[in-house]
């Protein structure tokens, strides 16, 4: 698609009655309504080597030495006070100070010195020999495709970090566009019936993502656990679908008819244009969730038949389905609660089992099943989390919040897989080599997507060089 | 690229030379240098605005060299490789293909440009100078229209027709009341649409309460107002019961106090009327900015969003360096942030209601006033200077306006607020209350039997007479401060509220002590731990009475909101300061007095752009050197004036607005299209009005209020946004946690700021509009309304059609559209027994109508 200037995009709309064939129809007419088109809009610097995102972020900070970061120097300077370890320097202030603090004087974010061992076994998977902990087996089948970054940082403490990790903004700097508002601004719609930006999930901190893009980029939530996954997908009030599609018609002839009075109103074009693209959202929706037309092995695959893989792999598995049909930026959060269930400031053993195995199979299960598809070659997979935790103990067996180095995987898209790129110390406190602050994954993305970040960038909202981030070349292929 | 190639073979080597300073080396040097040396500022003595500038310069090393262009200062610091040398220091490197250029230049002797100017001085920008008097005014004519008019003569632009009756009316009901007009209430304007009867619906509708709602809303935006937000029960942004500030700004707006009082109030109520509760709840705009984890980003918001909504002023660029465009250092930043520096929020009870949980009054007041101000190095709240306390004032370059600190004297109602008359008779009213209750049970039951009545009767009576006496002994503290009597009335308090509290112990002892005699053996141990604790409470008030026969516990009536998660119950309960800074009244007096340049244009451009869904000056926070002077400089400059000189009143500017032709013009740009469009396609000047789309609370408040839903009560504490109701859409919670899910659809007010709200169409309004339950009762009863309106001997069809589109669309329908509209109600009607009885085919059309683009579009 090639870029249209802002005349030539304006006279399209109002010169086209219907059917836009395979543009990007919603996000064309929002572009041009809000009056902001950005020099990203559909602008590909080179070609791409993906078209579809799934994001899936775990909330409340997942131990990155229990996943895939493992320091066995924790087991063996177990109960030792950093202080009295080699390696005590780590907590030189020169080192600390880039953490911002918003919760003063809070019981959660602090240091904790007494090094607490790992709990849980690794081991070494695939041809790359990635070692993964055990708690996610799953994924361990996959190691081969994934790209593990070990040298991830940010600068909130706490849970603020998940809005951070979205805009690369600390929560105090105010609200800035996330990385799924960007994608959505930089790239068209795949899809005429359905949504290009989607979330499912609780989100707590900030539930929207537009921001000064507007509303427009803001991700759709849909509810598969909802009797209506899309607000106002169905009538909430008794009407027959013929009925219903009668009086769309006779509005849509209705509202054609006042374009004569009205030929330069793109504003009435785009709403024509808004009703039909609303009225296949709710015929395609229900479809795209119904999750009963896939075949029992996939099913499987996705963990469905168990109770506790079933509500992330439903989400998974619809997230499959989104892809094929062209959606872009799918944003699955895991972990209820305000600050996300990861957050194991006591029994962590406990709860990131449990909860691992919440997602672990359904992750590896989506990963395959895309694979299998030939999907994967052009979606890439994220799995994030806003900080790790610490190396010390908290609470006597869990861990605090640690924003100085933290584990991100991808796989997918044009993703290198079975590398192991940066890492941290030895008790995994510093991300010390090839350090990445959250911004970097977002440049990494927009560059497999075709997009220069530095192109990301509006009128009035002048962006910081730290928001545009750094690719990470080592991890592409 | 043509045009260069052409301006090429045209000049000579020196004229390429100019070319390129003019296209590339200007541009660089102005988006990257000025700032710190142009006319804002001229860091180490240098300009760089204009050629002779940098050329008068003497150095060591020349700024330009002409023999040897690479040994030019300008261009050994902007190739400079060490990061301390090098300009600009922030940023990228200039490029090197724009650093050869800048060396070519020099080489031809950095030729200028004929006349060049230099950068206007900051005071001269257009929005920092005292507004223009237009050139005598000829009058005869609206004056809006004659200086409109005048732009339209000389740009050769030929403006619309005044908009039809109908749309007309319905453009007016939206603006001033926030929802569409029912056929009957515009009937006498539309028999006769003359001058006298506009003006009398104008009049009319500006009277009306529902005015204050719709304009209410508006100045919420703006002030960003959100209920309160946090995790669970914890409070972190906000206050509860801030909805008392909400009402005050509708009853301000309908009773058209001032803008400037409103200024005044919503800044300073605290120290000019500390003990009108009325105004009291308009210190809901500090109270708003609350934020329980970092005092800094508290006041950074109050800050930013002070100067933005009142002065237009970005003053959050300062806060980390001297302002890049507008003079505002980072000092003035930080005598912004000592103004406010004193202030905390608390919240006091209301008449009748002790529990601050249920209502109350959140409010400023100045409780710390010896706190200081430090600047903090690059906006690093870690870094701070403390060898310099700054003092608090509004931003220097506007330092010719007076700024006077007052220092102020609080009366005791306002130190202690427990000495408010109500406070006394809401106590002594519930005490009464529970000693009636207990005399009723006393008749009801046998006397004898009763024992333990007896006692509560003892411990309530006892109530009333201890309540006196506290309130006795603080009064007099704080009307005599060190009086002869305090001693004796203290005494007199430490004994009164001594004999109610044992007297209630005495009954709570009694109450679980017969509890006991009743309990099975294994529900008996916590009663037994109970009466144990209740001993030695007993003990233990008979103690601290015997070691300080003063000592009484003081009514409070109030609450101080947390200053951060780490303050302590002591710390918090703290007596109130006896004075008040008045810095904040400084500040507010300083925003509305008459050499303000700022305050009334930022006023009346907020008001403009919701009338003309355009404002002049764009964007509306920024008047700062960013922003060129607007193409209506003149209006907006003749609307300041008429607002102040009208005491700051916005009704008659309302009506001064509305009454202009400019207004009423229709916004069809099809009769004019060819002509207009290609001199002003944006309509900067005015030619039509805009056409706008509803907000979201319009959208909700018109289908209520067309079906005959809407319930019209005025004020009271925000709604659930999670449930229906019928009142209007800005009284339902409004926070990060709280968004009614069809009105978010539509663009509604972000808390964060909303100075503008958001046009946006999206499919998911259209799932709103034909899917809610909302939009299909409004179809059902607007239908049914119009149904029992008519005269059943004319009712057809056609008649139908034609008033469903007069009510929902404002226009009267084509052939061809009441043809489409006939047959489908025909259709309906035909299938109407088998499918969907619950709708009738005249709710069908309505609905569809609801639909249609021009429902929520404002013509």
């Amino acid at each position: 698609m090639s870029v249209f200037s802002s005349h030539s995009r304006r006279h399209f709309l109002n010169r086209a009655a219907l059917g836009f064939g395979s543009i990007a129809l919603q996000s064309l007419l929002m572009r041009e309504l809000n009056a902001k088109p950005g020099p990203g809009f559909g602008h590909y610097d080179h070609s791409a080597k993906a078209k579809n995102i799934i994001w899936l972020f775990m909330r409340g900070g997942v131990s990155h030495m229990e996943s895939f970061d493992p320091k066995p120097a924790l087991n063996r300077y177990a109960g030792k006070t950093i202080e009295e370890t080699p390696f005590k320097e780590v907590q030189s202030p020169e080192r600390l100070k880039k953490v911002r603090v918003v919760v003063v004087n809070d019981a959660n974010g602090q240091q904790r010195n007494k090094l607490y061992p790992l709990q849980t076994g690794f081991n070494r998977y695939g041809q790359s020999g990635m070692e993964i902990s055990d708690w996610f087996p799953y994924m361990g089948s996959c190691a081969d495709d994934l790209a593990v970054v070990r040298s991830m940082w940010t600068t909130d403490d706490n849970h603020g970090a998940q809005v951070q990790f979205h805009s690369g903004r600390h929560m105090l700097d105010g609200r800035h566009p996330t990385i799924g508002a960007w994608v959505t601004y930089g790239l068209g719609s795949l899809n005429e019936n359905l949504p290009q930006f989607v979330t499912m999930g609780p989100r707590f901190f900030d539930t929207r993502d537009g921001h000064y893009l507007g509303p427009a980029y803001d991700a759709v939530p849909l509810h598969l656990d909802k009797e209506q996954p899309l607000d106002f997908a169905q009538p909430e009030h008794a009407i027959t679908a013929k009925r219903q599609q009668e009086e769309f018609a006779l509005s849509h002839r209705l509202n054609q008819l006042r374009r004569l009075s009205f030929p330069s109103d793109s504003q009435l074009e785009a709403r024509i244009q808004s009703y039909e693209l609303a009225y296949r959202m709710q015929r395609s929706v229900p479809d795209l969730l119904n999750l009963d037309r896939e075949p029992a092995f996939i099913r499987t695959l996705y963990g469905l038949d168990e109770e506790h893989t079933r509500p992330f792999g439903r989400q998974l598995l619809a997230a499959r389905r989104m892809v094929e049909r062209g959606v872009r930026f799918i944003q699955i959060m895991h972990g209820d609660g305000a600050a996300g269930a990861w957050d194991a400031h006591s029994g962590l053993k406990a709860n990131h089992q449990k909860l691992a195995g919440q997602v672990d199979q359904p992750i590896a299960g989506l990963i395959q099943d895309l694979k299998q598809r030939g999907l994967l070659k052009e979606t890439i997979v994220v799995f994030a989390t806003e900080f790790g935790r610490t190396p010390g103990s908290q609470n006597s067996d869990g861990r605090d919040h640690h924003p100085y180095g933290f584990s991100v995987c991808l796989a997918g898209g044009g993703i290198r897989g079975g590398t192991i790129h940066g890492q941290t110390d030895e008790i995994g406190f510093h991300a010390v080599e090839h350090p990445h602050y959250v911004t970097d994954i977002h440049a990494t993305l927009l560059h497999q997507l075709g997009l220069n970040p530095h192109r990301m960038e509006v009128a009035q909202h002048k962006r910081l060089e730290q928001d545009f981030g750094h690719i990470i070349h080592p991890i592409l292929s | 690229m043509i045009v260069l190639g052409l301006s090429l073979c045209l000049f000579s080597a020196r004229g390429q030379a100019v070319q390129s300073y003019l296209e590339t080396i200007k541009p660089l040097l102005r988006e990257r240098c000025y700032a710190c040396h142009g006319s804002l500022k001229q860091k180490a003595g240098l300009r760089l605005d204009t050629v002779e500038l940098i050329q008068s310069q003497n150095r060591d090393t020349p700024i330009l060299d002409f023999d040897h262009p690479e040994q030019s200062l300008l261009l050994k610091r902007l190739r400079s490789t060490d990061l301390e040398e090098r300009m600009p220091p922030e940023g990228k490197p200039v490029e090197a293909s724009i650093l050869s250029v800048i060396e070519d230049w020099i080489a031809q002797g950095a030729p200028a440009p004929p006349d060049e100017a230099p950068e206007a001085s900051p005071s001269d920008h257009w929005a920092f100078r005292p507004p223009r008097t237009p050139d005598a005014l000829i009058g005869g004519e609206h004056p809006i229209d004659e200086l409109i008019n005048g732009f339209h003569t000389s740009m050769q632009l030929t403006p619309t027709q005044q908009a039809p009756p109908l749309l007309l009316m319905r453009r007016l009901y939206l603006d001033l009341v926030g929802y569409l007009p029912r056929q009957d209430e515009i009937q006498e304007y539309l028999n006769d649409p003359s001058e006298p009867h506009y003006l009398a619906v104008v009049d009319r509708l500006l009277a009306s309460p529902a005015h204050g709602e719709r304009w209410g809303r508006h100045w919420m935006d703006i002030w960003r107002y959100s209920d309160w937000f946090g995790l669970g029960d914890q409070l972190r942004y906000s206050q509860k019961h801030i909805w008392h500030w909400r009402d005050w700004i509708i009853e301000s707006l309908n009773l058209d106090k001032g803008y400037d009082l409103m200024i005044l109030e919503m800044l300073a109520a605290d120290e000019l009327y500390p003990t009108d509760e009325d105004r009291l709840r308009a210190n809901g705009f500090l109270a708003r900015n609350y934020f329980l984890f970092n005092r800094t980003t508290w006041l950074d918001k109050t800050i930013e969003h002070t100067s933005r909504a009142f002065l237009g002023l970005t003053m959050q660029c300062s806060k980390c360096h001297d302002h890049k465009y507008d003079p505002i250092t980072a000092e003035d930043y930080y005598r912004f942030r000592a103004i406010l520096e004193p202030h905390q929020i608390r919240t006091d009870t209301v008449s009748g209601e002790m529990d601050l949980e249920k209502n109350g009054i959140p409010r400023a007041f100045d409780m710390h006033p010896e706190a200081k101000t430090y600047l903090h190095r690059r906006g690093n709240e870690k870094d701070v200077d403390t060898t310099q306390n700054i003092l608090p004032g509004p931003p220097t370059f506007l330092g010719d306006i007076p700024f006077d600190i007052q220092p102020v004297k609080l009366p005791p109602e306002a130190v202690f607020p427990a000495l408010r008359g109500h406070v006394l008779e809401t106590l002594l009213n519930q005490a009464a209350l529970r000693l009636a209750s207990i005399e009723q049970s006393r008749q009801e039951l046998a006397p004898e039997s009763n024992p333990l009545l007896d006692l509560e009767w003892e411990a309530a009576s006892k109530h009333g007479p201890a309540l006196r006496a506290i309130h006795a002994a603080m009064h007099y503290r704080a009307t005599q401060p060190d009086g002869p009597e305090q001693g004796t009335v203290d005494q007199h308090a430490a004994k009164a509220s001594l004999a109610y509290d044992i007297a209630q112990i005495k009954w709570e002892l009694a109450t679980k002590q017969e509890a006991l005699a009743r309990a099975e053996k294994d529900k008996q141990e916590p009663l037994v731990k109970a009466i144990k604790a209740l001993e030695e409470a007993q003990q233990a008030r008979q103690l601290a009475y015997t070691d300080n026969p003063h000592h009484f516990v003081a009514l409070r009536a109030s609450i101080k909101a947390l200053e951060s998660p780490a303050e302590t119950a002591t710390e918090r309960a703290a007596a109130y300061p006896r004075d008040s800074t008045g810095r904040r009244t400084a500040l507010a007096k300083w925003l509305v007095h008459q050499d303000n340049p700022l305050t009334a244009r930022v006023a009346v451009n907020h008001i403009w752009s919701r009338h003309f869904g355009m404002p002049i000056v764009d964007p509306p926070t920024d008047f700062g050197r960013r922003t060129p002077a607007p193409a209506l400089q003149d209006v907006l400059d003749y609307l300041a004036t008429f607002l102040t000189q009208h005491s700051w009143k916005m009704k008659p500017l309302h009506r001064l607005i509305v009454t202009s032709q400019a207004y009423r013009r229709s916004s069809s740009s099809l009769e004019t299209m060819e002509d207009n469009t290609s001199k002003d396609p944006e309509n900067h000047w005015l030619w039509r009005q805009h056409p706008k789309r509803m907000e979201s609370q319009v959208i909700r408040d018109s289908l209520l209020h067309l079906g005959g839903l809407l319930d019209t009560k005025i004020g009271g504490p925000s709604l659930p946004a999670d449930q229906t109701h019928a009142r209007r859409s800005l009284y339902f919670r409004h926070s990060r946690d709280d968004q009614e899910r069809f009105l978010t659809l539509f663009d509604d007010a972000s808390i964060l700021e909303c100075y503008r709200r958001s046009e946006s169409i999206i499919p998911q309004q259209a799932l709103a509009l034909s899917n809610s339950q909302l939009s299909m009762d409004a179809a059902k009863a607007i239908s049914k309304g119009l149904l029992t309106r008519h005269d059943k001997r004319a009712m057809s069809d056609a008649w139908f059609v034609e008033q469903a589109f007069v009510q929902l669309l404002g226009w009267s329908p084509t052939e061809q559209e009441r043809t489409l509209c006939e047959e489908s109600l025909k259709h309906w009607r035909g299938t109407a027994e088998q499918e969907d009885q619950s709708i009738t085919p005249e709710a069908s059309l309505i609905h569809t109508l609801i639909n249609h683009n021009d429902f929520v579009t404002i013509r």
